[in-house]
């Protein structure tokens, strides 16, 4: 069996459980907009067995699954925040231990939390990252600003979602902020955006074309499918693996002269995005992946 | 060199460290992060520098740092004063990634007890005695749940003898023996799941994890087999925990089952010489291979 873990509401999860469906794969859709009242958990250690149960009596024991892709978390739960986090309590062990192939574990996905540590592990894997300051020194931030002839830019320290902007001469005057709250400055990078997804060992690379610092709040973003040299596929399959990730959305910049710089990996890539607009078939990869990974339990 | 304490001023495990700490001491505390602690960490062509700046301390270069206690990483709600609830929740957000990355950084010069990355796996009782049975330490039994008739039939093998343990957190006031009348709301549990664990017991010992040792207490405690002790250390090594406790209890049969695993060492574990010495000695070990 494969499970589908997430809200309805998010495009991914509709797209992969709907694919599953007209191949007539054995799926389940495990809804967490019905957890945890109407679709209940029912978890025993050490076994690590039990099953989910729906309110009108239907069963799916944990024992049967075979594969699992998941987004949980990116949208609320049946009740307040504390029942989400206590939601979460229950089904994040479940799913760093559950013993199939399950895309992705969050413990893989924790790396995200904080992008200047993201960033040193990509560093660490021998990829160019954006020279990076993280600071809440006021004198510091505009030094790095000088340092880099004011061709820089800020954005979130966490995971949580914000817009990239290019630093102007105005944002030196207000600097003193920054002791409130540290902020991440970057060099900014001249070229061209690529975004990589990469499931299983297939890599999907889009070239974007914007005019703004950040594609994703601009209109007139155009997203087209490019082939990414050997190498370079081979490098992004490595870094996801690295991460722990077998699905992962890899954001880099290539240089006028051809060097990849790597801004950051997405452990849970909203790719319908990219899908829409390229007709990369995602969605197909991430389903033969979820329903290989069946048939290789069977066969074992 | 220097040794870094990271808390709040509140957390006794981190002052017992920290007075009996020889050699140059800072602490930073978390009440004045991050108005009155700058800091900078920088990423430039692969290579990493970062500095502190304490209030009335000389500057704490990384390079400069042998060993790094941390308790938590909770962001003081002092930081958030003069901001509305929208802008502090990004901002408390921001501030803990930022530490995350800081002490991920130092982790690279020093030893770190205890590492931050992988601390949402310590987070839940769930997740950390998932972690130990994963690595074969025998844990009690436990039903993770918001189904009522799960809940009742666990009570019922168990006879009885079911505490209710609070899912997140590091045990709550609401942890207790679970009591025949609780089986008239076991509906309730459809608002939010609740772990319950079974064959209730003493919990006589535990074992003192500090860098690559075991140490049970209390001393006169019977052993456990090497097997349950090797595969408690396997579980702090992969969460990366320098310090931490497993509370074990003894069964019948003369075994033991860990109950829970305190991702720190209690001042009370701390009131051990023996445990008290590895622990501040750690801080002269280097970074673990």
């Amino acid at each position: 069996m494969i499970a589908v873990m997430g809200s309805t509401a998010e495009p991914m999860i509709d797209r992969v459980y709907t694919e599953l469906q007209k191949r007539n794969a054995r799926v389940t859709l495990l809804d967490t907009d019905q957890m945890p009242g109407s679709l209940t958990l029912a978890l025993r250690l050490p076994e690590l067995s039990g099953s989910f149960v729906w309110s009108d009596g239907r069963r799916l024991d944990l024992r049967t699954l075979r594969s699992v892709y998941q987004r949980v978390g990116f949208r609320p739960f049946q009740g307040t925040a504390r029942v989400a986090e206590l939601c979460l309590a229950a089904l994040n062990p479940l799913l760093n231990e559950l013993p199939c192939l399950v895309v992705n574990r969050p413990r893989a996905a924790h790396s995200n939390a904080s992008k200047p540590f993201q960033a040193q592990l990509i560093a660490g894997q021998g990829w160019r990252v954006p020279d990076t300051l993280l600071t809440s020194d006021p004198e510091l931030a505009a030094e790095f600003y000088e340092l880099h002839r004011g061709r820089v830019i800020y954005k979130s320290v966490s995971y949580l979602r914000s817009q990239v902007q290019a630093m102007s001469p105005h944002d030196l005057r207000r600097l003193e902020t920054v002791r409130n709250c540290p902020v991440q400055l970057q060099e900014q990078i001249q070229g061209t955006d690529v975004r990589v997804h990469v499931v299983g060992e297939r890599v999907f690379a889009s070239q974007i074309a914007t005019r703004s610092s950040d594609y994703r709040f601009d209109k007139g973003t155009s997203v087209t499918a490019v082939e990414l040299p050997p190498e370079l596929a081979l490098d992004c399959l490595q870094l996801s693996q690295a991460l722990g990730l077998t699905m992962a959305g890899i954001d880099l910049r290539i240089t006028p002269d051809g060097e990849p710089v790597c801004f950051e990996v997405n452990p849970s890539p909203a790719y319908t995005y990219y899908e829409d607009r390229t007709g990369q078939p995602i969605t197909a990869a991430l389903c033969d992946l979820l329903e290989w990974a069946g048939s290789r339990r069977m066969a074992a | 060199m220097t040794t870094l304490f990271i808390g709040y001023r509140s957390n006794q495990a981190l002052a017992i460290l920290r007075e009996r700490m020889p050699g140059k001491v800072v602490f930073l505390d978390l009440e004045r992060y991050p108005r009155e602690l700058p800091f900078y960490l920088r990423l430039s062509g692969g290579a990493l520098e970062g500095c502190l700046f304490p209030p009335d301390e000389d500057p704490v270069p990384f390079d400069q740092v042998s060993c790094v206690y941390v308790h938590e990483i909770c962001i003081s709600s002092e930081a958030g004063v003069g901001f509305d609830q929208q802008d502090w929740a990004y901002l408390s957000t921001e501030c803990w990634a930022s530490l995350i990355a800081l002490l991920e950084a130092l982790k690279l010069h020093c030893r770190v007890a205890n590492s931050v990355s992988s601390r949402h796996e310590v987070e839940s009782r769930v997740a950390r005695l998932t972690a130990l049975s994963a690595h074969g330490v025998p844990i009690a039994p436990m039903l993770v749940t918001s189904h009522p008739e799960a809940a009742r039939k666990f009570y019922a093998e168990n006879r009885g003898r079911v505490a209710f343990r609070s899912l997140s957190g590091e045990g709550s006031a609401r942890d207790r023996a679970m009591q025949p009348a609780d089986l008239e709301r076991l509906e309730d549990l459809r608002t939010a799941p609740v772990a319950f664990e079974g064959k209730l017991g003493d919990q006589p010992a535990w074992l003192a994890l500090v860098g690559g040792r075991a140490i049970l207490c209390p001393a006169g405690a019977a052993p456990p087999e090497p097997g349950l002790v090797q595969a408690c250390l396997a579980t702090a090594r992969r969460l990366e925990l320098e310090l931490c406790e497993v509370v074990l209890r003894r069964l019948p049969n003369g075994r033991y089952q860990a109950v829970d695993l305190i991702p720190f060492l209690t001042p009370g574990t701390l009131a051990v010489p023996e445990v008290l010495e590895a622990a501040l000695n750690l801080a002269w070990e280097g970074v673990p291979a």
